[in-house]
């Protein structure tokens, strides 16, 4: 009985691979040959995306800002937060993902104003955590996350 | 585009509709926090800053996003009672935010 070869997977980086298989001819001869799998398509088209947003924010006047620490007695922060910084007559600092917002005259303003809003949210969903909806529920389990109580 | 919206307007017209089918806690703090609550879970939590006259254009969006609506329209039609209450709580069951 013929024997088909097993293919073989060699890794060439580590997202990259060539795949040897076999070529069936009609008079049974086999050769192999190779195949770049392209697995980095998605990432790529993922990062293409990424950079067209953040030239759309650049162009809208957005800017991404980082939040290093948070000027409270109370809390610290564990690691940065990024945020968007819209400028215009009222400047909006803004994160999507914790949907919390700061705002005021200037960029200065508006950042001490979301540190602001940051901490009383803090406390106030500490305070009804057993009593949460989901979303509120998810955003006290990322505070828990990037905030922590000296 | 929506135009900046009174405090006034926010408190008597949006907020107080909301209230029809909602509990609505007002707090206070470094800003005006208002949190809605639905049997007996807090499910949305939006706020204004003390002092102004009214919300900027871009504040309603990011209250917009805090309440769940759609578009900064609809926090118009909550204030102009052309989006009523039940209206709101039939979106907030659409997008699963609370139950049937």
């Amino acid at each position: 009985m013929e024997q088909i070869p097993t293919p073989i997977w060699y890794t060439i980086t580590p997202k990259s691979v060539f795949k040897e298989t076999v070529q069936e001819t009609s008079d049974l001869e086999q050769s192999p040959y190779y195949v770049l799998i392209d697995i980095h398509a998605q990432e790529i088209a993922e990062l293409r995306a990424r950079i067209s947003r953040l030239e759309e924010q650049q162009a809208s006047g957005q800017q991404i800002i980082s939040i290093a620490f948070l000027e409270s007695e109370k809390l610290i922060l564990k690691r940065p937060i990024i945020a968007t910084l819209l400028e215009g007559e009222t400047y909006i600092v803004d994160n999507a993902e914790l949907n919390l917002y700061g705002e005021g005259e200037d960029e200065t303003r508006a950042i001490r104003d979301f540190k602001v809003v940051l901490e009383e949210s803090y406390f106030s969903l500490k305070k009804d955590q057993e009593y949460l909806g989901p979303e509120l529920k998810r955003r006290w389990g990322i505070l828990q996350q990037i905030i922590q109580e000296k | 585009m929506i135009m900046p919206m009174k405090i006034s307007e926010f408190k008597t017209g949006v907020i107080n509709r909301i209230r029809e089918k909602f509990e609505v806690k007002e707090r206070m703090g470094g800003h005006v926090y208002y949190e809605v609550w639905h049997q007996g879970k807090k499910i949305k939590e939006t706020h204004h800053s003390h002092g102004r006259k009214e919300i900027s254009d871009r504040v309603l969006g990011a209250i917009k996003r805090q309440l769940n609506l759609n578009t900064t329209q609809q926090l118009d039609d909550l204030k102009n009672c052309s989006m009523s209450a039940e209206d709101y709580l039939d979106l907030l069951k659409q997008k699963h935010v609370i139950g049937d």
